[in-house]
């Protein structure tokens, strides 16, 4: 399997410092690094020289899920220098008003797909209007999203069908019912692995479950059962 | 053991010793903590889905012939997969059967429960009496295993909320009134267990078991009903702060989950240190359970009872001392409902008519 590695909001939220402290300890060298609010954006970007990225094989940037319209000029502004870096850039498909502001990033775009609480963004036929005025855009395949909004992973199995030559990045975890990310369960093992094969092995893996240090190694082993052949707690 | 524990303080304060339930509650700590360990590594819960145990480890009265009674709870959205997860428990604890003995077949656990139904179906024809048993049981003796504990918490929130949404009202004067909805469904939970007793008998091959199943029935069994009629009786010592009814209810919900959430003796020995029940009472009462499980725990008085049927128990010598142990309960019970202050009159109106 490809580098599995963690969102740093996961990891320890609102603090990416620290969460990328947790990564260095535990070895791992994959981090998508989490600006889910918009007021963590400007620091986090101004602090991207001081934090040590080289020693990262792999760095992906979650562009805030929420803010106003009049904000989001800046918000693109922002991400620019993300680009620059080639680094991948994930959004949330209902947080984009102008699709205009966002072509300029063309495949380092990542386009999510949604739980059930948002309004677009979580089938193929809302992700495919996205697509439309997006179309160089990549996309990020949420496992755990696809799995709340149709538990038999049919959707899943249809968005993987469907937009599988855009995809660059996987985010796992259990959703639950109130959209929490939460340690992949027993369920969710089972349920990954009916869709798993559509998963090319070369793809980054993020995990979003949010989980304390002491966790990751089960975590990253819960993983590899949901997303390999391997047999679930043999 | 339990946080605060109102047996320790009821030893203290009449300068009593119940050696058997305090180990009974130690030997319950260790298997529950063997169980979380079971559980946890495999990740089988989550916020939508808890794991709860009943019976005598969930009551903290655990000796060594107790079995595993176990119920996977959903609240969250339909997964057929939760049948897996249902299995899955299963499976390890038949793994670990020598310490865990399967549920009796024929018993009530062992598979999955869903919110819905718990919390809609109160009486009426969809209450089948499996329903009503996992209901009550979710309120007389539950315990979450493990970390996540929310579904359960929301559950049995659900349940005691939906038994309040029928009260008309909720006050009387200063304090609460009793719950009377909830406290019915108690009492139909203790005859429904009483009268599937004697209907077991007449199923099952030569009354098997007829002898444990009757001492059970007579302290542990009904141990249940006394911490329910308990839990409702202290609803009428909280008082009232607000006027408006749906205002009330939430104090209520409070103080009636915390009860639930407590082992049934710990809610005695909680309502007899605020009732202030007397000495001679209570300490009968304790002792009575104590020897109870002494005689339970005891592998060779338990396998005697276990092979008695109706017929044979009576001239049987294990079974006599049990039995006379059952006659000192009923009699401290007679005395505890019918005769003190505080409770024979709210017994008179609510628990008989």
């Amino acid at each position: 399997m490809a580098n599995i590695g963690f969102s740093t909001g996961a990891l320890a939220r609102g603090d990416f410092r620290r969460g990328l402290d947790i990564l260095r300890r535990n070895q791992i060298y994959s981090v998508e690094l989490c600006a889910l609010r918009s007021s963590e954006l400007e620091p986090l970007i101004q602090s991207i020289d001081t934090l040590g990225l080289e020693e990262f094989s792999y760095v992906s940037f979650h562009a805030p899920s929420k803010f106003d319209a009049e904000e989001e000029w800046r918000i693109v502004e922002h991400l620019g220098a993300i680009a620059e870096r080639g680094w991948n850039i994930i959004v949330h498909p209902d947080s984009i008003t102008q699709h205009e502001l966002w072509k300029q990033f063309g495949n380092l775009l990542l386009i999510e797909n949604m739980d059930k609480r948002k309004p677009i963004g979580r089938n193929k036929p809302e992700l495919e209007s996205i697509f439309d005025s997006l179309p160089e855009a990549s996309f990020c395949f949420d496992i755990g999203h696809a799995s709340q909004v149709d538990p038999t992973m049919s959707v899943a199995y249809t968005l993987l069908k469907t937009f599988g030559d855009r995809l660059k990045e996987v985010h796992i975890s259990y959703v639950n019912t109130q959209s929490g990310h939460e340690r992949i369960t027993y369920d969710s093992i089972l349920s990954f692995k009916e869709v798993a094969d559509l998963i090319p092995t070369n793809i980054q893996v993020i995990i979003e479950s949010s989980i304390g240090e002491s966790e990751i190694s089960s975590e990253i082993r819960s993983v590899h059962m949901a997303l390999q052949s391997q047999d679930v707690y043999a | 053991m339990f946080e605060n524990d109102f047996i320790k303080k009821l030893e203290q304060k009449f300068d009593a010793t119940w050696p058997n339930i305090q180990n009974a509650g130690l030997l319950a700590d260790e298997k529950i903590h063997k169980l979380e360990l079971i559980f946890e590594k495999e990740s089988l819960t989550s916020l939508d889905t808890s794991i709860i145990v009943f019976g005598s480890i969930a009551r903290k009265e655990c000796t060594s012939g107790s079995d595993l009674d176990w119920s996977f709870i959903v609240d969250g959205q339909a997964n057929s997969k939760h049948k897996q997860i249902s299995k899955r428990i299963g499976e390890l604890l038949e793994k670990n059967k020598t310490e865990f003995p399967n549920p009796n077949p024929t018993g009530h656990f062992g598979g999955m429960d869903f919110s819905h139904e718990l919390i809609h179906n109160i009486g009426g024809d969809y209450d089948t009496n499996e329903n009503m048993t996992r209901r009550i049981l979710l309120l007389l003796e539950p315990l979450a295993i493990g970390k996540n504990d929310e579904a359960f918490q929301r559950i049995i929130t659900g349940i005691i909320g939906r038994y309040l949404e029928e009260e008309t009202r909720l006050a009387a004067e200063k304090y609460y009134k009793i719950p009377r909805f909830l406290l019915n469904d108690i009492v139909r939970f203790w005859r429904t267990m009483a009268v599937d007793f004697a209907r077991k008998q007449r199923e099952e091959k030569s009354g098997e078991k007829w002898g444990i199943r009757n001492i059970k029935l007579r302290m542990s069994r009904k141990l249940l009903f006394v911490s329910g009629l308990l839990t409702c009786f202290s609803c009428s010592k909280l008082e009232i702060e607000d006027a408006d009814k749906e205002k009330q209810k939430p104090k209520l919900i409070e103080h009636i989950r915390e009860y639930v959430q407590m082992p049934p003796l710990q809610v005695v020995a909680r309502s007899f240190l605020e009732d202030n029940i007397g000495k001679e009472i209570a300490v009968s009462f304790f002792e009575s359970y104590d020897k109870f499980l002494e005689i339970i725990h005891d592998a060779r008085k338990r396998s005697v009872l276990e092979a008695l049927t109706a017929e044979t128990a009576k001239q049987n010598v294990v079974f006599q001392e049990a039995q006379g142990n059952c006659h000192r309960f009923q009699e401290t019970l007679d005395r505890l409902f019918l005769d003190t202050d505080c409770y024979k009159s709210l017994t008179r109106k609510y628990a008989i008519f």
